[in-house]
Order: structure tokens, then C-alpha cells, then sequence
């Protein structure tokens, strides 16, 4: 592998894709299902016959996860799913358009539409972050952010970023035909 | 208050070029996003405008794209405003077609998700439709400024 390919752009923007992918899988929002409710809950099972009690306290345990909180990543279908996975959808065009391109040197088109390829990263690195940051304004009583939501957050906002340092980086790159009169 | 600009433009006022078919879509896309983003865009029994709670950022950027790009294309039109060729590297033609697309995904992953009992409104469909709308003459215009620069 070539690491002179290894531009700031490059690796910003692969390494946001990474982290985005991974963390889509864990908790985008948790719902605290109340350490108060989950006791009297489980103080009501005691009084039931052996098999029942343990079937009541499984019970539990499904709703509060066991801890007390109900997790839903970004891939719940329960008015998540798509919307929440479209961020991670767009990194990941870029993350694998750049990877293809830089490292199995596969031969995209100069333009896609009649956009370049760096307009097309800045596009979806803007629109990820976007999206990302209106799910931090979005009302979402009773539930709380999670871990994943937070790495989603600053994956997005890394895409955005690396879109930019990308774009300058073929634009000063040797050999780089200037853009055509608007 | 077409005919009133019509005339405007005739004189030689303030309208300063016929607008282009494209440039038209946009802007009537625009007006119907911005007037149906107040209508429900969910509805249960009771309704949910996209300012409505668990709406609000998110889906108010599908109506939010339309109007900035039927504001940019009106300025142009009708104001003579000269914007740049290029700004942050797109052509306006280019602006338009992705605030488009980028809404028409948005729409259309509200129509995808699980609406969790909650009905599609009025509202969304013509979100929806302003959002097609709008990546279409987005794409015209973008195909009028290539067969001009042709």
C-alpha cells in the first residue's frame, strides 16, 4: 500500500466511516425504564409461585435490559431505522469510494452527474453532520442519548470535515485538471 | 402577482430575465414546501406539522432545503441578484439538484420508518412532492446551463 495516499482527507474521512459503522451498533438512544418501577416489579414476582417468579423476573430483565435501561441502536426498526442509518450510509459511500480509488485503484469516472467527486464528498459529509446534529435538537423524551449517538455525532462531523481537507488536497494534487468555467 | 411581475419585466423593472422552466419548479416547489411544512406531516388522532415535537429539526429540513433554494432562485430572477459562479466549489444549478436529492432521501425515509401507529399527513405527501419537484428543476436547470455553456 502506496502510504503517500494516506492524506489528512483520506484518513479523516476513512476513520469516521470506521467509527460511525461500529457505534451504529450500539445504543443510539436508552430509555431508563426506573430502578423504582423495576423493584416494586420485581418485590410483585416474589409473591408468585417458583416457575412463575422466574418467568416474571425474565420479564423484567427483557423490558430493563437488566440494568434498569432499554437500548436502541441505530438499526432499530422502531422509528429509527432508516432515518438514523442514512449518516452512516452517506459516510460510507465516501469511506468506500475513496478506499476503492485510493488503495484498489479502481477508475471512477472524472464526474458523477456532472459533479466531482470531492463536491460529492462534501455533499454527504454536510448532509451527515447535518442530520446528526438535528438529532441532537430533536425532542426525544423519555429517552436519553446513548454512546453510539455520541460517536455518530463526531463521526459525522469528522465526515464534513475530511469532505473539505479532501477536496483542497485534489484540488493542490500534481496532475489535477483545473475545474471547467461554471 | 405573476401578471404584476410579468409587467415588471416587460418594462424593464426590477424583474430582470424570464424565468427559465426549471427555475420555475423551484420556485413553485418551494412555496408548496413552505406553505405544507405548517399542514400535518403525521397525524394520530392528532396532528404533527414538521415544527411538531419529534419532528422538529429533522423533518423541518425537507421544507428548509426547498425554500432556501426557491429564495436563491428568486433573487436571481427577480432581484437581478448575481450570485457567484462558483460557491464553496458548486454552481447554483448544482445547489439546487443536491438540495433536492438530499430532501427527496429525507422524505422518503420518513415514508420507510416504522411511524409507530402515526398516519402520513397531507403535509408529508406534499413534502414529498416539493421535494421531487425541486431535484427535477434542479436537474433541468443543471441541463439548461450545459446546453448554454454548449
Amino acid at each position: 500500500v502506496d502510504t503517500s495516499k494516506f492524506t489528512p482527507g483520506v484518513i479523516v474521512i476513512l476513520a469516521a466511516a470506521l467509527v460511525m459503522l461500529v457505534f451504529s451498533f450500539l445504543p443510539f438512544y436508552t430509555l431508563d425504564v426506573g430502578s423504582g418501577v423495576r423493584d416494586a416489579a420485581e418485590q410483585a414476582c416474589e409473591g408468585l409461585p417458583d416457575d412463575l417468579a422466574d418467568e416474571c423476573r425474565d420479564a423484567i430483565g427483557d423490558v430493563g435490559g437488566g440494568r434498569g435501561d432499554q437500548d436502541f441502536s441505530a438499526w432499530n426498526n422502531d422509528g429509527l431505522f432508516p432515518l438514523t442509518i442514512l449518516p452512516l450510509f452517506y459516510g460510507l459511500i465516501m469511506a468506500v469510494q475513496i478506499a476503492l480509488a485510493k488503495f484498489a485503484n479502481v477508475r471512477f469516472p472524472e464526474r458523477l452527474v456532472g459533479f466531482t467527486w470531492p463536491q460529492v464528498h462534501i455533499a454527504l459529509g454536510i448532509n451527515a453532520a447535518l442530520i446528526m446534529l438535528a438529532y441532537l435538537v430533536i425532542e426525544k423524551e423519555p429517552l436519553d442519548f446513548g454512546i453510539g449517538f455520541f460517536f455518530m455525532l463526531i463521526g459525522a462531523l469528522a465526515l464534513a470535515v475530511g469532505a473539505f481537507l479532501y477536496q483542497r488536497e485534489e484540488a493542490t494534487s500534481p496532475g489535477r485538471l483545473p475545474p471547467p468555467p461554471a | 402577482v405573476f401578471r404584476s411581475l410579468g409587467a415588471r419585466w416587460r418594462e424593464g423593472g426590477t424583474v430582470k430575465k424570464q424565468p427559465t422552466p426549471g427555475e420555475w419548479i423551484i420556485m413553485a416547489a418551494g412555496a408548496v414546501m413552505l406553505i405544507f411544512a405548517f399542514l400535518p406531516f403525521f397525524t394520530n388522532g392528532k396532528s404533527y406539522s414538521t415544527f411538531g415535537e419529534g419532528l422538529f429539526p429533522l423533518a423541518t429540513i425537507i421544507p428548509l432545503y426547498g425554500v432556501i433554494a426557491a429564495v436563491l432562485v428568486a433573487l436571481t430572477v427577480f432581484a437581478g441578484v448575481v450570485f457567484p459562479n462558483r460557491l464553496l466549489g458548486y454552481t447554483m444549478p448544482q445547489i439546487y439538484t443536491l438540495l433536492g436529492l438530499f430532501a427527496t432521501i429525507l422524505a422518503l425515509g420518513y415514508l420507510i420508518v416504522d411511524k409507530r401507529g402515526f398516519d402520513l399527513g397531507v403535509g408529508y405527501v406534499f413534502e414529498l412532492l416539493g421535494a421531487v419537484a425541486l431535484l427535477v428543476g434542479g436537474a433541468l436547470l443543471l441541463r439548461e446551463q450545459g446546453s448554454t455553456a454548449a
